[in-house]
């Protein structure tokens, strides 16, 4: 037994040779078990690969579940890798078939993604056409299938660069005493990265990032950068010059590395520690000056220009923010290419599904009715076979269209503004039935496309309501300037509230909104007019004062009541940590947001507020949302005049002395009536008493 | 031998032998005295009586001082002393010391000598202080009986207690349960008064127009047409009593009896009360000054409180002699054949009409903004409210003057309730309870709008007081009322008596909310308007007031007032002059119930009143 260890442990250190592996399970890139269903159908998974992975000898392992009613060795399975057929083979008897590949650089993309699509056909008798609507005819790809992805720095001097580093980067860092432009910086840099799918950013001031943070972005001009930080440019830029620049570097460090070792027809977890040599990305984004940093800030909301850098760093002289004006500024026509649709042609009988994702804020305005446009091509139905596109919305049935011999389809369908939400998906799906007599020879002649670029959607409507609400949100915000304020005292809590604002007001298909920074107590009055206005104050800030329509008074006191039952709801409070948010219309019709934090934890007060207001909101109308820093949610419609509402400072001496001795001033004002009833009966004896003979 | 004073009339050339003889053949006929005749029914006026009497050697001596015995005045009647212009003092020099407006009357004479067995000694006086000296010193038992007669028949219709204790009890408890309504749970108190005063002005307002869009169909009032008037035989008409209760009125006497002259009726069938107080000089001194002979009759009504209209009246009856009666203003100008209008439709209507109401309206309508706004309310309220109420069925309140009664029934109703300030309405509610009708004629008087404002609102006082009072009284007990007047008549009296004061005393509150709502956008205000409430009372603001303009405009069609037509829009500041004159009249109610707040006559520029002549 000790020997067999010995060996085991020799065979352990053996394997891992010189490379750290990356396990990255199906489940883990958001797949659970994925039913293909049907005659033949595709199944396709899309992976965006790192620089620091190396394909050349990663793996891909999958596990297939087939239905027992197959017969197996009459159902096939086909795995294509970046368009091209990499395995096949009939399916064999094992209830759970593995299927291990291995992976080479040739397998990616240009644009540095794994495309792995898996097809299926399936038998199950040979009895003419009863298997077309057999529900037993399918194949299951298991969550737990997986990437065996190796790590490697080998080439990471020459992988990484500036267009790709965004993938990998985990924190921001801005200097102790940010200015404006630093804030701004930071926003679109938070933006950005939440763009390329970062978890969990960190936001760290300068002198506080954890050692194990090796991969960040640093926002500053260079002057306000430190000597050592100043040490790692290269180039400095002249003067009004922005400049990106990547600071790329390794170091030493322990790590605890796992990896997976097949054992006894299994796989397991080796966990071990080791010296590793870590790479370090620094991606500077800086200037000469704040002139060359706000050019520099300009080009980080570009995202073409910094899709195409491939170097280490760019000099900035001009940057434009005004390239996306020039598309359709009035988006109100998204072809489904816009909305990230793409050709995708099906064959088969089964599964011949697409899907689309839409947000209310792709339009330029927030959608009342959407007019769904589908054209597509599909093989002509032959005498007798029967054919439909379903429409799904929401995975709801909304239209069904009867295809025919021409082939060719255009239809149309509107949907009322009940049935779409803040977040939507649309989905294709094109069914076919062959005539009972023909279905030997034409099962699998069935083909379709839906044209991305000529199928639409269609909103010639906004919503419009007297009052703003969440739910129109962003998209307030798109037609004009925006103009985002911050108390100057909880700027640098604000960093990432802001950042996931920027998001917002950017997480559409055109991504054209670069609102302008400013201090509270800078603004002029009247821009608070002119423009939308996003503001992130402290709860004493006397800026407040400037929103008249606001429901709340957030630098109030105030209790929330329950309409029903008129018990509080919410009571705000300084010692709980709250993010409070607010959208309403301005003095002149123009949207405002207000965001405010309570408590000690303030950052996370505020990011938690920005973020519950993005989300799918189950009420349409509600204007004033309350999150605490564990995302826990309250959402309220409430008018100025809402009697839910009250505050509580405001109460004046006459107030409090009301509450306190209503009993006794309603006591005292029977005393009166009885005496006035006295005086009076008085009165009346007296007058009567004139008469008595 | 001195003349008799019929020769020494005729001697003078104030009377004719032809006079003479329709005197005599009336006194024969009325038992009238001579005095009585020749001073009251037109043939000789006081003035020129004193200057006959005076060029024979009478001298004509001021009697008010004159010591009297009670003794002496306890063995005449004040209603002979009366009639005869005469009146025994005192006994002095063993002589009964009497005074005379006639020294030759022979008849008191006689009555002197057989009463005292003593010869008189005759001091001549003016007939009107004779009056004035007999009902100050004899009239103290029929003053009393005109205050008290209602009270003692029937206490539970007497005003003199304003508010019984139940009333009272209940009005502060409602007070109180309001009190810690809004103590305990302000807004929904709020909401609730809200309501209850919305729904109350809706139905009011709807009941309103509901009677004006039915008085507005019918022809109501009882129409006498020309043909019945001229078949009306002259001598066949009965006596016709007309109180004229003035106070402080001397600058209308003159006009007032120039009036009464052109009534087309037989002299000899009217009976004209001039009523005057006791401590009226001005009015008395006017009659005396009157150079033109009246027809007319002076009746001085001895001091006693209250000091009101309907006490003044009930006086008179003591003393009135016709079939029907009527109650006419000093400045009233009724049509001159009003009367005959009155006996004829009293003929052709079943015996249960006791009453008959003539329209009232105004010769002043054109002066200024506040008689014009009277003229559209009476013509309003006339020409359709009551000729609605009249086909519903539903009490009408009388109207102040030119209310037709039958005497004999006047007389069992107890007469008008001495201390209420709209003794008209109580009569009519009273009338009503006894299974008595009013009916409406076509005939107007024309009266003289209020043209001063300080005097308009006294005036309006006294009424919403009136009806407070009229109200209060009949609503003791409310189930008794409704047995008695059944069940639309007690909806409408209470609407219409009960309604009308609390809705001119609400309107000011209303009209505040929403002036404060207006100008200074107190939001806090929706909040005691739910959107259910909001609905009602804009309902009521918008279609309430328009209907009550529009019920105004009606108004003026049926006497074709079409310049006044505009002038219904300015009826919602006319209300707040309403309002002011019913928070007055609350507090004189309490303060003092049974004040009569006079009402100056004669500001009037206008003096053709001619020009109502249709």
């Amino acid at each position: 037994m000790t020997k067999f260890l010995t060996a085991f442990s020799l065979f352990l250190l053996l394997g891992t040779a010189s490379f750290a592996q990356k396990i990255l399970s199906f489940h883990a890139m958001g797949h659970d078990d994925d039913a293909i269903v049907g005659l033949s159908g595709t199944s396709s998974y899309y992976l965006k690969i790192d620089p620091s992975i190396e394909l050349n000898g990663s793996k891909l392992v999958l596990f297939i579940q087939p239905s027992q009613a197959l017969i197996k060795h009459l159902s096939y399975i086909s795995i294509f890798l970046n368009d091209r057929p990499a395995f096949s083979s009939a399916l064999s008897a094992d209830s759970i078939q593995k299927i291990s590949l291995n992976l080479s650089n040739s397998d990616v993309s240009s644009d540095k993604f794994l495309k792995i699509q898996v097809k299926t056909l399936c038998t199950i008798n040979s009895a003419n056409c009863k298997d077309v609507d057999n529900p037993a005819m399918w194949m299951k790809v298991k969550s737990y299938s997986y990437l065996s992805l190796i790590k490697s720095d080998n080439n990471f001097f020459s992988n990484v660069n500036i267009s790709n580093c965004f993938e990998t980067m985990k924190a921001i860092v801005y200097p102790a005493n940010p200015s404006l432009h630093d804030l701004k910086a930071v926003a679109w840099a938070y933006s950005r990265l939440k763009r390329s799918d970062i978890k969990n950013i960190g936001i760290y001031q300068e002198g506080k990032v954890p050692d194990s943070v090796k991969r960040y972005i640093l926002v500053g001009n260079v002057p306000s950068l430190n000597a050592q930080r100043r040490g790692l440019l290269k180039i400095i830029p002249h003067k009004g010059g922005g400049l990106f620049y990547l600071h790329k570097s390794t170091s030493i460090s322990m790590d605890t590395i796992k990896r997976m070792v097949y054992f006894r027809h299994r796989l397991w977890p080796v966990k071990t520690l080791k010296q590793v040599v870590t790479p370090a990305e620094i991606l500077f984004i800086t200037g000469a000056d704040n002139e060359g940093y706000e050019k520099t800030i300009t080009a980080l909301g570009n995202i073409n220009v910094l899709n195409s850098t491939f170097g280490d760093y760019l000099l900035i002289d001009k940057a434009e923010n005004k390239f996306f004006k020039t598309i359709d500024e009035n988006r109100s026509k998204l072809s489904f290419r816009q909305i990230g649709g793409t050709t995708s042609f099906m064959a088969g009988i089964g599964n011949l599904k697409n899907s689309y994702n839409f947000k209310n804020s792709d339009f330029s305005f927030t959608p009342k009715e959407i007019g769904i446009r589908v054209v597509a091509n599909y093989s002509s139905l032959a005498p007798g076979d029967r054919g439909y596109l379903n429409l799904y919305l929401n995975g709801i049935l909304i239209s069904t269209e009867k295809l025919d011999a021409t082939g060719k389809l255009n239809t149309s369908v509107t949907i009322s503004r009940y049935q779409h939400n803040k977040y939507n998906t649309l989905e294709t799906e094109f069914r076919f039935f062959s005539a009972s007599s023909s279905c030997t020879s034409s099962f699998n002649g069935f083909f379709a496309e839906v044209d991305v670029d000529k199928s639409y959607l269609e909103s010639k409507n906004p919503f419009i309501t007297s009052d703003l609400s969440f739910y129109q949100y962003p998209e307030a915000f798109t037609a004009g300037n925006t103009r985002i304020v911050v108390s100057r005292k909880y700027a640098s809590y604000a960093v990432s509230a802001m950042g996931e604002i920027i998001y917002a007001l950017n997480n559409n298909i055109n991504a054209n909104n670069f609102p302008e920074f400013q201090y509270s107590d800078e603004i002029d009055k009247n821009d608070l007019k002119k423009n939308h206005i996003i503001a992130l104050l402290s709860h004493d800030d006397k800026l407040m004062d400037d929103f008249p329509d606001a429901p709340i008074k957030f630098n109030h006191k105030f209790r929330l009541y329950n309409n029903e039952n008129n018990k509080v709801v919410y009571s705000l409070s300084d010692s709980v940590s709250n993010g409070l948010a607010q959208i309403f219309y301005g003095r002149s019709n123009n949207a405002v947001l207000v965001l405010t934090a309570t408590g000690n934890d303030l950052t996370n007060a505020f990011t938690s507020a920005s973020q519950s207001i993005t989300e799918q909101l189950s009420t349409l109308s509600s204007n004033v949302a309350i999150s605490d820093v564990s995302n826990n949610k309250y959402l309220f419609n409430i008018s100025k005049s809402s009697e839910n509402l009250e505050y509580i400072d405001t109460k004046n001496v006459l107030t409090r002395f009301w509450e306190s001795y209503n009993l006794y001033i309603l006591l005292g004002l029977l005393v009166l009536i009885l005496l006035s009833f006295l005086y009076i009966r008085a009165k009346v004896q007296k007058s009567t008493d004139i008469f008595d003979e | 031998m001195k003349m008799s004073i019929p020769e020494l009339l005729i001697h003078d050339g104030f009377l004719t032998k032809a006079d003479q003889e329709k005197i005599d053949d009336f006194s024969t006929r009325s038992g009238l005295p001579y005095i009585k005749i020749a001073l009251n029914f037109g043939y000789i006026s006081r003035k020129n009586y004193e200057r006959s009497l005076t060029n024979a050697g009478y001298v004509f001596q001021q009697i008010r001082d004159e010591a009297y015995d009670t003794n002496i005045l306890n063995k005449i009647e004040l209603k002979y002393a009366d009639k005869h212009l005469a009146l025994p003092l005192r006994i002095e020099n063993n002589k009964v010391v009497t005074l005379m407006a006639d020294p030759s009357d022979a008849e008191f004479i006689d009555f002197i000598k057989t009463t005292y067995n003593l010869e008189p000694e005759i001091i001549v006086a003016s007939d009107l202080e004779i009056t004035w000296l007999s009902h100050v010193l004899l009239g103290q038992s029929y003053v009393k009986a005109s205050v008290f007669d209602l009270l003692h028949r029937d206490p539970d219709s007497s005003a003199l207690t304003t508010f019984t204790t139940p009333q009272l009890i209940f009005t502060f408890g409602v007070f109180a349960a309001v009190t810690i309504g809004l103590v305990r749970y302000f807004v929904n108190t709020l909401i609730v008064i809200n309501v209850t005063l919305s729904s109350f002005f809706l139905i009011s307002i709807l009941f309103k127009l509901c009677l004006a869009i039915i008085g507005s169909r019918f022809e109501l009032y009882q129409a006498v047409n020309r043909k019945e008037l001229r078949e009306v035989k002259e001598d066949e008409l009965p006596i016709y009593t007309i109180l004229l209760p003035v106070y402080k009125e001397d600058k209308l006497i003159k006009k007032l009896i120039w009036n009464l002259q052109s009534l087309d009726y037989p002299r000899e069938k009217l009976d004209i009360k001039l009523l005057i107080e006791e401590d009226d000089d001005k009015t008395l001194n006017a009659v005396k000054m009157l150079d033109f002979p009246g027809v007319f009759e002076v009746i001085i009504v001895p001091a006693h409180m209250p000091k009101t209209k309907p006490k003044a009246c009930n006086y008179g009856l003591h003393f009135s002699r016709g079939e029907y009666l009527t109650i006419y203003d000093a400045e009233d100008v009724p049509d001159s054949d009003q009367l005959k209008k009155v006996v004829t439709l009293f003929n052709k209507l079943p015996a249960h009409y006791v009453c008959i109401q003539c329209a009232l309206n105004y010769f002043n309508r054109n002066e200024n903004f506040l008689t014009r706004m009277f003229t559209l309310e009476y013509s309003y309220w006339f020409d359709y409210m009551l000729a609605g109420l009249d086909t519903l069925d539903i009490p009408i309140p009388l109207g102040g003057t030119s209310n037709h009664f039958k005497f004999e029934v006047l007389m069992e109703l107890g007469g008008w309730d001495p201390f209420n300030v709209t003794e008209d309405a109580d009569l009519g509610v009273r009338a009503y309870a006894k299974g008595y009708k009013v009916a409406i004629i076509n005939s107007t008087t024309y009266e003289e709008a209020n043209n001063e404002m300080f005097n308009w609102v006294r005036q309006r006082s006294r009424w919403i007081k009136g009806y407070m009072q009229t109200h209060l009284v009949h609503m003791r007990n409310p189930v008794q009322l409704w047995r008695k007047i059944g069940w639309k008549g007690f909806l409408g009296f209470n609407f219409f008596i009960g309604a009308t004061p609390l809705t001119f005393l609400v309107y000011p509150l209303l009209l505040g909310v929403f002036l404060c709502y207006l100008f200074f956008d107190l939001s806090s205000i929706r909040s005691i308007f739910p959107d259910w409430v909001l609905f009602i009372s804009i309902i009521n603001l918008m279609v309430g007031n328009i209907l009550m303009i529009y019920v105004n405009m009606m108004a003026v069609f049926k006497r074709r007032y079409y310049e006044l037509i505009l002038f219904a829009i300015a009826n919602p500041i006319y209300w707040l002059l309403h309002s002011w004159a019913a928070y007055k009249g609350l507090y004189q109610l309490i303060v003092k119930p049974f004040y009569w707040e006079k009402t100056d006559h004669g500001l009037s520029k206008v003096n053709n009143p001619t020009t109502h002549l249709e």
